[in-house]
This record gives C-alpha cells, structure tokens and sequence, in this order.
C-alpha cells in the first residue's frame, strides 16, 4: 500500500531526534506492549495493520502506541478478542484462541525466532550481475517493494536464497517461496544526476518484484 | 543529534498532549453512543494497556511471568553489547571474520546469539575505501539478538526518509563527515535479512584483547552513523 509508513526518500521529516543513553522502553506500560506482541499467538499480518494507521495518526503516534493499536486491531480482526471483550474486559466464553506461551518456554523462544528461509528447490530467475527493473506496482495490500524503487533500475549483487513471500504471507494466502536478491541501485538512477556517483542504496527484493531490465 | 534529554523530554509531553484532546472527545462521545466500531477503551495508553493485558491474561492467551521474562532479557540481556563481541571476535580473529562475512547467521550464533529478528544475518564491512549505512524505510526491521531493540531515532521519520535520498547529509547531522572519495552503501532492510555493520577497527587499538576492543563499540557504530573510536568515558552507546 502506498502509505505513509513507505518514507523511504520524502523530505522535510526535520531533523534527527537524538536521545543520549536512551533506555529500552520509556514507560511501563511500552515493556508490556512489547512483550505482549512478542509472547501472544498473533496472527500474520501485523506490519500491515499498522500501515493502515491513519497518515496524521501514524505520524503523531508515539512507537509503541502504535503497536498497541495494531496489536488490538490484528486480534479484533481476526477474532482472537471482541469489541465487548475489551469494553468489558470480561472474557466471553469461546472466545479463546491461540496458544499460551509460559515463562519456562520464554528461554528457548528468546533464541528461535521463525525462519523464513526456505530448503526449497526453486530456480532463482536471475542472476548475480544482471541487470533488472524494479516492477512497476501499487498494490492496496502489503508490500516490502518501496515506492522509491519501482520502476528503476538495479544490479542483482547477490542471491540470498529462497524465502516465503511476506506480499503474500500478510493476506493469509501462504509463503509462496521464491528467491530474495540484494539489487544495488545508483542513487543517481533513483534520484537524478545531482546525486553523489558513489552512493548506492540495497533493496532486498522477493523474485516477484523483479523483471528484466 | 544535538537534542538534549531535555528538549527529547519536551517533545514527548508535547506530542502526549497533543494525543489527549482528541481521544478524550471520542471518549465523550462515547457517553452518549455505544454503537460505534471503534476503540472504546481509555485513551490514556498506560491504561489501555492494563485492561487489554488483564484481558489477555484471563482468556489465557498471556502468561504475566512470561512478559516480565521477555521484557527483561529485551531490557537486560539482549543489547549492543553482543553486537559489539561479534565486532571484537571479528577483529582479532582473521577465521572469525571470514565466517561473519560469509555466513554471518551462524557465525553470530557461535557466539550465541540467535533469536527473533536476527533469523537471517547480514554483515556488511565499513573499510577505509566503503562505508556501510543500515536503514528500515517501511518500518523498524532491525537485528535483535546483536543489537537489541532499536533506538527511538532509527524508527523516525527523519532517520527512516532520509537515509536512502540523503544519506551523507544525515550522517553529518550525526557528527560524521564522509570523505567524498568513500563509496557509501545504504541497506534498506525491506526483506527477512537483518544488517550488522562491522566498523573499521580504529588506530590506538592495538594489543588491545577481545573484552577491552568490544567496549570500545558503539551502537551506533554497528548501525554505519557513527565510526569506532577511543572512548573518552564508560561504554559508548
């Protein structure tokens, strides 16, 4: 989706906020949202819903506050929580789904993560060295090709393998694994001559997002 | 860059304030009509947050030890100072340093770190002739297990527009002028890979062993803002 959380190259932001010795978390209850997030069963899709955050909204909101409004929009959508549940904070009976993480697994959980690399035999499209076009589209779902990108020309600098697709993943529609490349793209060919001739921006991009050049 | 705790301090009530006005209209509105989709508990996020936690934890989707653990090892355990062993294990150790940049997932997890957004391991090599810039232009997507969580700054809108169309201008906003001669790459983490910069190991190092040369490294080095040097006092952030 062509959201505001697609920032990559607009100007005027301001400047860089720079917090000496910041700690983790600022308050409380942030601890708690993240904890939250990272120890609950959610459902995919979580990047998304905080791209649909509003553009003032996402924008104003604080990092954290924005978690929260994911988190609790994610749930809602997908029926882990209802409406009344929250306004009650009563549980209804039924309503549970999704598994329980206990702090005795939190350990093991700490190292693991979830791998999206895929063993899979898929013949990658291209090749290292190749010269390739960043595709030309403006899905209204979720999407990890930048807009700044699109459209413009690259390198393929190196092959990292197949992966589940997150376009996909975000809808529920599976992994639809495919080889993810690095393409190396002039900051001259993204924004025009007067960029400096020794930048290059990196954009790991799904096989889906490429086509020859 | 030059923000003090103060003026950061400053900035957040305002934004609070800011926050409150509208949400308190909703609130009131909501006096007067249920019916409406939209988010019906308190606006102060502190509060929110307790309800929806109370909630969770009745329904049995939430254990509170397990946020308190996973808070903790966030708070406590899983920070730059990994990332800055890697960088030290990278510099004495010649072997070490190839397997980094050649399979830097398992070469961090020799070391043991692994875990959450850390799945999928880049390294990328900050050297006299290439200076290496790590960016997430859609989000926050950052590595974890060596870093830990990131940095207010790194997920602003400043940071995050501007490092890819104005990436010189934002470092020397960060107290580092690059030479015009230094190729300079910008990662944007778009994908499942998470990026370490390796800093250049700084003059006045030598002899130094492994622990000394890690607390020499900074976060911000391991991000590309900032290069290695002596520090003056403590640990650098």
């Amino acid at each position: 989706m062509n959201g505001i959380h697609d920032m990559g190259g607009m100007q005027d932001m301001g400047a860089v906020q720079y917090e000496k010795n910041e700690p983790v978390f600022h308050a409380d209850w942030e601890r708690r949202v993240f904890a939250m997030v990272w120890a609950t069963d959610t459902p995919p899709g979580f990047r998304y819903q905080l791209e649909i955050i509003p553009p003032a909204e996402y924008l104003r909101m604080s990092y954290y506050d924005k978690w929260l409004t994911a988190f609790v929009g994610l749930m809602l959508k997908h029926g882990v929580i209802t409406s009344s549940e929250l306004e009650t904070g009563k549980p209804v009976l039924g309503t549970r789904k999704g598994e329980l993480l206990t702090a005795a697994q939190v350990p093991a959980e700490l190292t693991k993560g979830e791998p999206s690399l895929r063993n899979v035999p898929i013949a990658p499209r291209f090749q290292t060295g190749q010269r390739v076009r960043a595709r030309n589209m403006n899905p209204v779902t979720h999407t990890r090709l930048p807009r700044y990108a699109r459209g413009k020309i690259g390198t393929i600098e190196r092959d990292h393998g197949v992966f589940d697709f997150e376009d996909t993943a975000a809808q529920q529609l599976g992994g639809k694994p495919q080889h993810v490349y690095s393409v190396r793209f002039a900051a001259g060919e993204l924004w025009g001559e007067e960029a400096n001739r020794r930048d290059s921006i990196y954009v790991d991009m799904w096989d889906d997002y490429v086509e020859p050049a | 860059m030059t923000a003090t705790r103060r003026d950061f301090l400053t900035a957040a009530v305002t934004a609070a304030g800011a926050a409150v006005t509208p949400d308190l209209a909703h609130a009131q509105e909501h006096e007067h009509d249920h019916s409406h989709d939209h988010q019906v508990v308190p606006s102060d996020p502190a509060l929110r947050v307790k309800a929806l936690e109370s909630l969770l934890v009745e329904k049995g989707l939430v254990d509170r030890a397990a946020l308190d653990a996973v808070a903790d090892a966030y708070e406590h355990k899983i920070g730059p100072r990994n990332g800055a062993r890697v960088v030290a294990r990278a510099w004495v150790d010649p072997a070490y340093k190839q397997r980094l940049l050649t399979n830097a997932t398992a070469a961090i997890a020799e070391l043991g770190y692994s875990g959450p957004e850390g799945e999928q391991m880049l390294v990328v090599e900050n050297t006299p002739r290439v200076h290496n810039l790590v960016v997430c232009t859609l989000c926050s997507c950052y590595p974890w297990p060596v870093l830990g969580l990131p940095p207010i700054w790194y997920k602003s809108a400043p940071y995050r527009s501007r490092a890819v169309i104005d990436p010189r201008g934002l470092l020397r906003e960060f107290g580092l002028q690059l030479p015009e001669d230094v190729e300079l790459r910008v990662w944007d983490s778009t994908a499942d890979l998470r990026y370490l910069v390796l800093p250049e190991r700084p003059p006045g190092s030598e002899g130094l062993g492994e622990e000394a040369l890690a607390a020499w490294v900074s976060r911000d080095s391991m991000v590309g803002t900032a290069k290695v040097v002596k520090p003056t006092d403590g640990v650098p952030t």
